[in-house]
């Protein structure tokens, strides 16, 4: 016979405290901003457990964004701030070893701007990612550049897009010393085993770095695999093409490793090597971005 | 009775307030619930629902009632467009209603097992508090006061979370 339960008849009359929670992920899952997701966290106790369980999450420039400080403005500025540090130092160096380096004091951009990348940071299970650069952006870059990082530890798959157009603004790229504006963008930082699927656009749509099941899963494979030496996985990763216009090239660039000092300077020379190659392999393309370039 | 034979089985549905519901097995095959019910032929004529008031289930009826209409989407490749859209706008309409009754829907749809609607239920709430700040989410959906996060967690949240504050 037919077992009717009783089982929400005496609670009170708050929805989600009768609600189980995987209808309560299912309608959280439903939200994907970012935003809202971190609103959620504070919401109440049930929520700042079960929200951090979405798998799909979208970072997009706020509706407002003409008006001033905006989030995504802000947070823009945050990331050309907060990435001064060794990557973008390397790049540098590479590209144009003459200029002043890029020096910001920790300030409280700097704070919320890990604090932004933090709440990311703490969606495990995100499967699928999707960000918006602001437009705010457009006005500033010409051809945008997509970076990619990867970060190797022991059983590494955390990896970064950064994107930036600084690299084919104004005077050129090479050594000219005069590079001045440094816009970076960052795409998405993420330590999320299960993630399969990342799509990242400027806000006019024009530079898109979209990546599936599939490559995400060869790219994975390939920094998992202990075989091959690091600086043939990096070669490898290199090769694989990602979507991308015609406009822009894909970098791949590692990280140094939490685990090991020694490693880090084999993983550090590698690198170097690695940004060199992709220079040299897209020497021509940057050149004509650059020359295209209406100043 | 105007159906034929095999769509005209009934199914009695009696609410916690004792309305009985007459319905074609058609309509409340919808429930996953009740299908194995009638599979497992456990289910007799009249199926008592206890824990769904009438109002609640006057509102699942039609939405059951809708969906069991329309095409199914495995039915056919060529799928009638405007039965697609003029369930979409079926389903608009249907989820204007007060947070309480989507409250009591949706448990309902949890009980009864019906995937479209707490897919819609949920997509429904989901829209009303995006955009929104913690608050006004509170506000939304009735939080009790018993449930929010002690003064300091919520404080260390929000500075986990400042930059979606500023």
């Amino acid at each position: 016979m037919i077992i009717i339960r009783k089982a929400f008849a005496e609670d009170d009359s708050s929805l989600f405290g009768r609600l189980p929670n995987e209808i309560i992920l299912q309608t959280l899952t439903n939200l994907v901003d970012l935003k809202t997701l971190c609103f959620c966290r504070l919401v109440c106790r049930r929520f700042y457990w079960i929200v951090v369980e979405v798998d799909t999450i979208s970072l997009t420039p706020s509706l407002k964004d003409n008006s001033e400080a905006t989030f995504p403005k802000k947070l823009l500025k945050l990331m050309i701030n907060g990435f001064k540090f060794n990557p973008f130092h390397l790049f540098r160096s590479v590209v144009a070893p003459a200029s002043e380096p890029v020096r910001v004091a920790p300030s409280s951009d700097h704070k919320s701007f890990l604090s932004a990348i933090k709440s990311l940071e703490r969606f495990k299970k995100l499967k699928s990612l999707c960000m918006v650069l602001p437009a705010s952006f457009n006005s500033v870059d010409s051809g945008l550049l997509f970076k990619w990082k990867l970060r190797f530890h022991d059983r590494v798959d955390s990896f970064m897009f950064l994107s930036l157009d600084s690299v084919c603004d104004t005077n050129g790229i090479y050594g000219h010393g005069n590079v001045k504006r440094y816009g970076m963008l960052l795409g998405c930082t993420y330590e999320f085993p299960l993630l399969e699927n990342v799509s990242i656009a400027d806000n006019g749509k024009r530079g898109r770095i979209t990546l599936n099941n599939e490559k995400v899963d060869d790219l994975r494979k390939r920094i998992h695999s202990s075989a091959e030496t690091i600086e043939h996985k990096l070669k490898s990763i290199m090769e694989m093409r990602c979507n991308v216009n015609k406009e822009e090239a894909a970098y791949i660039e590692a990280m140094k490793s939490d685990t090991d000092d020694d490693f880090e300077d084999k993983e550090e020379a590698a690198y170097n090597e690695a940004m060199t190659e992709i220079l040299k392999k897209h020497r021509g393309r940057m050149v004509n971005i650059t020359v295209n370039h209406p100043i | 009775m105007s159906t034929s034979s095999s769509s005209s089985k009934k199914i009695v549905l009696k609410s916690a307030d004792n309305e009985t519901f007459e319905i074609d097995e058609i309509v409340a095959l919808e429930s996953q619930a009740i299908k194995n019910m009638i599979e497992d032929e456990c289910a007799d004529n009249v199926i008592p629902l206890g824990n769904i008031d009438s109002k609640t289930l006057s509102k699942i009826i039609e939405y059951c009632k809708k969906h069991a209409e329309s095409p199914k989407k495995d039915d056919n490749a060529d799928i009638d467009e405007k039965a697609v859209e003029d369930l979409k706008s079926f389903d608009a309409e249907f989820a204007k209603v007060d947070m309480p009754l989507i409250q009591d829907i949706l448990m309902a749809a949890n009980f009864l097992n019906i995937d479209n609607l707490i897919g819609l239920m949920c997509r429904t709430i989901a829209d009303r508090i995006k955009g929104k700040t913690p608050e006004e989410i509170r506000k939304i959906l009735n939080i009790n006061k018993n449930d929010l996060l002690s003064p300091e967690q919520e404080a260390k949240a929000r500075e986990e979370n400042s930059w979606a504050f500023d």
